[in-house]
């Protein structure tokens, strides 16, 4: 890997203050939430409240769509004024989103395999957790770290890449066409249909077939990256 | 050696860039020098490979520039140009980080001169520091071409004449081509070996110190005696004071007749007669 790509990821780490400070305001919010219920619980205040509250894990994902909002909006013109170049950014943007996406993987998994399970004493009901909700779960943890991570690579991607084009009329009709593609595509039924085998392909479908999907996703979707960030106005 | 060629940017109906041809030499400090909205950042922002030119074909070396080929070659920091909120010294390392042939002994000893606080965080700064914190990473960088805009934008007085310094420091350390748009043009006379006057989008003037010391003088004295002396000569203004008359002139040197006195034009006067005199120098 190119040095000056992983100076600039570095330097995408060393400012993302304001996504990691949201993130651990939300997190922290959560986990003081659970322990006031759990107090309450174990001394005898517990009346039965009904409730699924989402698995602090899942915050995780968090940090990684602000990254992905934060990094191309507020990073790139102060990179090129520190002597940056285009690719430099592109590639070290990328080391960034494969770190996130591990990180908050990996975070999410032992949070659900510890923190939540212990969460299930007091929640009746269960906790909500994309994990068993998308049946990552279901492929012990190993499995379902590397599917989670593919689906946060290409999560990220796209958020990137959506945010990056945002100064550009072609960022503008991007955000348009998804908001047709979802109000139109629902309510006529063989285009919900289409909706449906797009996200059977990078969430549901067995473990190899969607983390390659995903992986081959993110890398199309973040390659529309060069040329935007060739037009770039600086 | 950097080469425009017909080279035009429009902003909508507006031609910030109007069909320019130059060429410039691999080495020298070069003045960049224009009003307000002439076309300098422009001009800066296409050669840098920071923008698109509409028409033309701008070229460092054999390579053609723009900005998905952005010159590895070229180093541009526009005036006020926003930086990370770090340290001075962390900023300083990141750019080494970031640049091949990072320069950082250079950058360190400029920040020892300039009594940079490399413990201070960059909005900490003042605007003059600021400023030149961001001169000393586009100058520490081993690029063949520097472009700095407005360098010395919120600069005191000491300021500006350290600048010069860094300036000529860096140029000895490393000779290249550097061009500094600047409002400061007495100032930067005191460094530059050359100048370029672009306005309304178009290079007037692209010329040397010394061919300017030679072709840029003032005749003066009274109407009768300096007006028949501008036949056939290029004047670029006139300041008449009752029968007394300056005669602002670009072109070759004369010798005047009794009672016409010649002296050298200062370089603001010669700007302020070219961009905004009655003629233009050609």
């Amino acid at each position: 890997m190119h040095s000056k790509a992983l100076s600039a990821a570095k330097l995408n780490f060393r400012n993302m203050k304001l996504a990691t400070i949201i993130t651990g305001i939300t997190v922290l919010a959560m986990l003081v939430q659970e322990l006031v219920y759990i107090i309450l619980a174990e001394n005898g205040n517990y009346a039965g409240w009904e409730s699924n509250p989402v698995g602090i894990g899942n915050y995780f994902y968090l940090l990684v769509i602000l990254a992905a909002i934060f990094i191309p909006l507020q990073n790139f013109r102060k990179m090129v004024n520190l002597g940056a170049k285009r690719k430099d950014f592109f590639l070290g943007c990328a080391v960034n989103y494969v770190i996130l996406a591990a990180g908050a993987s990996l975070v999410s998994i032992v949070l659900y395999y510890t923190f939540e399970q212990f969460m299930l004493n007091y929640h009746a009901e269960g906790v909500l957790n994309v994990l068993p909700v998308f049946g990552w779960a279901a492929n012990g943890p190993i499995v379902a770290f590397f599917q989670q991570f593919a689906f946060l690579l290409l999560f990220s991607s796209f958020i990137h890449t959506l945010a990056a084009a945002q100064d550009k009329w072609y960022g503008w009709v991007a955000d348009a066409v998804i908001v047709v593609i979802l109000s139109v595509f629902i309510p006529i039924e063989p285009l919900r249909m289409a909706l449906v085998w797009f996200f059977n392909m990078i969430i549901f479908q067995s473990a190899p077939l969607q983390i390659l999907c995903c992986l081959v996703l993110a890398i199309v979707i973040y390659s529309l990256n060069k040329p935007i960030l060739a037009r770039k106005v600086i | 050696m950097i080469e425009f060629r017909n080279v035009t940017k429009r902003y909508g109906k507006t031609k910030a860039v109007d069909n320019i041809s130059i060429t410039l030499p691999k080495t020298g400090i070069h003045c960049l020098l224009g009003r307000n909205g002439a076309g300098k950042t422009t001009f800066m922002k296409l050669l840098a490979g920071h923008i698109e030119a509409s028409g033309g074909a701008i070229k460092v070396g054999s390579k053609k520039i723009s900005p998905s080929r952005m010159p590895e070659n070229v180093n541009f920091v526009e005036s006020g140009a926003v930086q990370f909120n770090m340290r001075v010294s962390a900023l300083i390392d990141t750019a080494a980080g970031l640049q091949d042939g990072f320069d950082r002994g250079f950058a360190m000893r400029m920040l020892e001169f300039f009594e940079l606080d490399g413990k201070k965080k960059f909005k900490q700064l003042s605007f003059g520091m600021k400023t030149m914190l961001s001169a000393i990473i586009t100058l520490a960088n081993n690029s063949d071409v520097i472009l700095l805009d407005e360098p010395t934008l919120g600069f005191d007085a000491v300021m500006r004449n350290q600048f010069n310094t860094l300036l000529l420091e860096s140029y000895q350390a490393h000779p290249r081509l550097i061009i500094v748009s600047t409002h400061l043009i007495d100032e930067i006379a005191k460094v530059n070996e050359r100048l370029i006057i672009i306005h309304n989008g178009k290079v007037l003037v692209e010329a040397g110190m010394d061919e300017l010391d030679e072709k840029a003088y003032t005749l003066s004295g009274t109407a009768e005696l300096v007006m028949p002396l501008l036949n056939g000569l290029n004047c670029i203004g006139q300041t008449m004071v009752g029968s007394l008359v300056a005669a602002h002139v670009y072109d070759r040197r004369i010798t005047p007749p009794h009672g016409v006195s010649v002296d050298s034009m200062s370089l603001s006067d010669f700007f302020i007669n070219t961009v905004g005199g009655k003629k233009n120098a050609q």
